[in-house]
């Protein structure tokens, strides 16, 4: 194979330098990809063909409609309802704020699959609780930012769209968003062991169990809105609706029962929504536009298969292999944010994962949860920035309340990685 | 990338939406070696194969650019580039194969292969994608009236809607990647494609029961942008003609070891094989479709019905 | 009081209304554009059950309206600040420096909208000729966007080049979204500046 040693290096290089100059990612993406189409001599206007064709595919639809309904959700009253109802799960625990915030965020991640919006929300909630009760600040952030990871496993979750997009079609959504589930919740669990172990070591206060004439009003209230994605994976499995139609109805519930049933926002926040909505929209958009257009470049120019050649030509250890595989995707994880590395790293490390034997519905969840630790690392993790400002802590003092969380977070990874029945045995049951 | 005329190398992208191993692309392949080598290397012809350029729609797009040079299409999607394609989607217009390849290369055929440049295509070579049939989960479609009450996946836009609804189903846009599931969990009952794609996709699985009712017959065609024909040679254009004609041939024979290939694949997993051997009572009932296009599609309608051997 | 107010004001306060009115017009349109997805997908669903037929123009319109608010949302998102970048070097700069590398994410963004205007209204054209599959409608529905956005995206990031317009902190923020449950003041994300 033959690399034209100049594209190559405006596509990476041109692309790595606007980044380090504050262009925004999306916009370096376009930028690098002009560059090495001028170089090469490929027609202009194949930019911006790709980059609305990057946008022309079905599944994506589901994309704005997780983000409008995460949106509602988190601002309607539905999450605050989440809270509660953990509450009467584990509230009265030892630990039991911590632990309610790991749970709160269980449930809410199994319906927007967004680690922002749940930080933001169950956040803004739980951590002035947990302040008030005598946790440190610290950790109070670093329990809800570490929980909020479990959304991008727990179904359903746009990334998991953007991977099965990225890895080219071959990747059923429904079976990834199946192989999710067991991994993201067996994390939820290893997080509460670690509430617990520290709570035990660190005397962390009883919570107040909620009154006992108050419980079936909350959990009637709670249930509402968990119901949510047992509609969207239901009627996914029973044929009512499609993977991609499961989204709109998403939204279309969660709307019924926010300006229906709740009733404690006016229908005008509406608007609102739609307008954060189309905000977090625009800027995943143009990332996968811009991903379009970078990806055609990228294949043109056979890198894509290059790197996989050179990544695999590295050992024939599959163990190493994926160890190595996951520590690139960490140190990428670490400065780059969650849908542009999907769109980048997928075509590259999925031939290489699959040429030694694994399923690319486990590789799907090794990736989210990769780069789901890498949004709350330093230097740049937009849900540990969220989570700071939210707590109103320093990103230092923040990352040091992340890290006994490293604990299970890197467990689950492994598990992950290792343990192909961990994530399969789920999706195979169910004929994926 | 990019071609250059005179003296200098050739470099050619084929994009191809079929995985590696099936049998168009290894016709594709076998037309990008035989080219160049007996080109002396001068016609160097890259194989993108799995749509890594683009879906066949996007790649045409990109022909009339000029950022891709060559492709493999299906001729429904040409339709949306030349309108006398259109006719391609008719059900029933072909008795069969024989009647099939007579009109491909009679000189009807031929013209319809020169209207490719109202798009900006030069095409090279028909090839072969066999019959589509109905696929569904519980009751095969054996004859017309089988249809009811079922709700078979097409593919947008395409005459089959029209045809499934005349015959009393119901037809429903889906997205490819979603007809798998939505045959397994049942928000469909059925789809139609021709045996080596039922097998590839693994839809077997899901919709058992195939009957070879053969509704459709659509040619793919070998293409390539005008105005990088146009910059060819006389003598490098009657090569690429030639190696094109004979890659049709030995894809047709590719293609019919894969259909054969796929009817084992069938059996292996207990898949049985509904014959429908009177075709006529589908005929007669898509009579109204047929009218219903007299006037858009009737002459390219009435040259096919000619050419009947 | 018409005639009270220096010119230059009344330029000033032109140019603010105008630039209001684009905002609203871009909003209104990309907003439109994300209900009427959501009606149309819903639709989809309804009416294979209750019609028992999925309409052929259902996925296509919502593909085409996904393309549109995609387009319009990146010009929105020059004006909302939104599109993610990483500040953490350049934040590192001094002074002087740290400006003229601040003007290089405008002056880029406008030569992508020129870009867009000029390739993209190229493009549209060469694909007037062709149809969608399901609609009918002229490809260049499809691509019509380019320009279209095009315009919008080299207006205000002319602005913005030319300090007319505010630079909103577009930070080291998530495609996840910032805003995606940012309606309490205290999920700004842009409160990280006060830390660094
Ligand atoms: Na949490
Ligand atoms: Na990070």
């Amino acid at each position: 194979m033959n690399i034209d040693p100049v594209g190559a290096a405006l596509l990476f290089g041109g692309f790595a330098v606007l980044l380090l100059l504050r262009v925004p990612i999306a916009l370096s993406l376009a930028m690098s990809s002009m560059g090495a189409a001028l170089w090469l001599d490929i027609p202009m206007p194949v930019i911006g063909q790709k980059m609305v064709q990057g946008l022309n595919s079905f599944p994506l639809l589901a994309i704005p409609f997780f983000i409008l309904a995460g949106e509602i959700m988190a601002t309607g009253g539905i999450a605050r309802r989440l809270i509660d109802f953990a509450s009467v799960l584990v509230g009265w625990l030892r630990g039991g704020l911590a632990m309610l915030n790991v749970v709160a965020s269980t449930f809410f991640g199994g319906i927007s699959g967004s680690a922002v919006a749940d930080t933001s929300s169950i956040g803004a909630v739980m951590i002035p609780m947990m302040r008030r009760q005598g946790y440190r600040p610290a950790y109070a952030v670093g329990v809800t930012i570490s929980s909020a990871a479990q959304g991008v496993l727990i179904p359903p979750s746009h990334n998991m769209i953007i991977f099965a997009l990225a890895a080219g079609g071959g990747v059923s959504i429904g079976g990834v968003f199946m192989a999710g589930l067991v991994p993201g919740i067996a994390l939820g669990l290893l997080l509460l062991v670690t509430c617990y172990l520290l709570a035990r070591r660190h005397n962390h206060p009883r919570g107040e169990p909620i009154p006992m004439r108050d419980v079936p009003r909350v959990v009637l209230q709670g249930l509402l809105g968990v119901l949510t994605p047992v509609i969207v994976i239901g009627g996914i499995l029973s044929g009512v609706f499609t993977a991609t139609e499961s989204a709109a109805i998403a939204c279309v519930w969660a709307f019924l029962i926010t300006f229906g049933v709740y009733r404690e926002v006016p229908l005008r926040a509406l608007v609102g929504m739609l307008q954060r909505t189309m905000r977090t929209l625009a800027t995943v958009l143009f990332l996968i536009a811009a991903a379009g257009a970078y990806g055609y470049l990228l294949t043109v120019m056979q890198l894509p298969a290059a790197l996989t050649q050179w990544l695999t030509g590295l050992t024939e250890n599959p163990i190493l292999l994926l160890l190595l595989c996951n520590l690139l995707l960490i140190m990428l994880g670490a400065v780059l944010d969650m849908a542009p590395l999907i769109l980048i790293t997928t075509p590259i490390l999925l031939p290489v994962v699959t040429s030694v034997g694994m399923d690319p519905m486990q590789f799907g969840v090794m990736l989210m949860l990769n780069l789901a630790i890498g949004l709350i690392t330093p230097p740049v993790g937009s849900v540990l920035f969220v989570g700071s400002a939210v707590g109103k802590v320093r990103i230092e003092e923040a990352s040091r309340g992340v890290l006994p969380f490293y604990v299970p977070l890197v467990i689950a990874l492994l598990l992950v990685t290792y343990v192909p029945e961990f994530s399969l045995t789920l999706p195979r049951l169910l004929g994926f | 990338g990019g071609s250059s005329g005179d003296g200098g190398t050739i470099s050619w992208r084929l994009a191809e939406t079929h995985p590696e191993g099936h049998p168009t692309v290894e016709a594709d392949q076998w037309f990008a070696d035989e080219l160049r080598e007996r080109s002396n290397g001068r016609i160097d012809v890259t194989v993108y194969t799995d749509a890594q350029l683009g879906e066949e729609r996007d790649v045409l797009e990109q022909i009339q650019l000029g950022s891709v040079e060559m492709t493999r299409t299906n001729a429904n999607l040409v339709a949306e580039f030349v309108p006398t394609w259109e006719a391609f989607g008719m059900p029933y217009i072909f008795d069969g194969p024989e009647h099939f390849w007579a009109f491909l290369e009679s000189e009807e055929g031929t013209a319809l292969m020169e209207d490719l440049s109202e798009g900006g295509f030069t095409g090279l070579a028909y090839y072969d994608s066999g019959a589509r049939s109905f696929y569904t989960t519980e009751q095969p479609v054996e004859e017309p009236s089988d249809l009811e009450g079922q709700n078979i996946r097409v593919q947008p836009g395409s005459l089959t809607a029209e045809a499934i609804e005349a015959m009393g189903g119901s037809a429903t846009a889906m997205d490819f990647s979603e007809v798998y599931s939505g045959m397994e969990t049942g928000v469909i009952d059925g789809a139609e494609n021709n045996l080596p794609s039922y097998v590839s996709t693994m839809h077997y699985e899901v919709a058992p029961e195939i009957a070879l009712n053969e509704h459709q017959r659509v040619p793919e065609v070998l293409l390539v942008g005008e105005s990088v024909w146009q910059s060819l040679s006389e003598e490098d254009r009657e090569l690429v003609r030639e190696v094109a004609a004979e890659s049709s041939q030995k894809q047709r024979e590719l293609w019919a070891e894969e259909t054969e290939r796929s009817r084992g694949v069938l059996e292996e997993n207990g898949v049985e094989i509904h014959e429908v051997e009177d075709k006529d009572p589908f005929r007669e009932a898509l009579a109204g479709v047929r009218e219903a296009h007299e006037d858009d599609l009737g002459e390219a309608l009435d040259a096919i019905e000619a050419a009947r051997p | 009081m018409p005639d009270s107010t220096p010119p230059v004001h009344a330029a000033a306060r032109i140019y603010r209304r105008g630039l209001k009115v684009l905002d609203l017009a871009t909003d209104a349109l990309a907003l439109t554009g994300l209900v009427v997805l959501v009606l149309v997908v819903t639709w989809q669903v309804f009416s294979r059950y209750v019609l028992g037929s999925t309409p052929g123009w259902s996925s296509e319109t919502a593909l085409l309206l996904l393309g549109w608010i995609a387009f319009l949302g990146i010009a929105k998102g020059i004006r909302d600040g939104s599109h993610i970048a990483l500040g953490f070097l350049v934040d590192r700069f001094p002074g002087a420096l740290h400006a003229v590398v601040g003007r290089l994410a405008p002056a880029l963004m406008l030569v992508f909208g020129v870009y867009l205007v000029v390739q993209g209204s190229e493009f549209t054209r060469l694909m007037a000729n062709s149809t969608l599959p399901a609609t009918g409608l002229p490809t260049s529905v499809q691509y019509a966007v380019m320009p279209v956005a095009g315009v919008l995206i080299t207006l205000y990031s002319a602005l913005q080049l030319f300090g007319l317009l505010p630079q909103a902190a577009a930070e080291t923020t998530t495609g996840d979204g910032p805003d995606a449950a940012g309606s309490d003041g205290d999920a700004d994300p842009d409160g990280n500046e006060k830390h660094r």
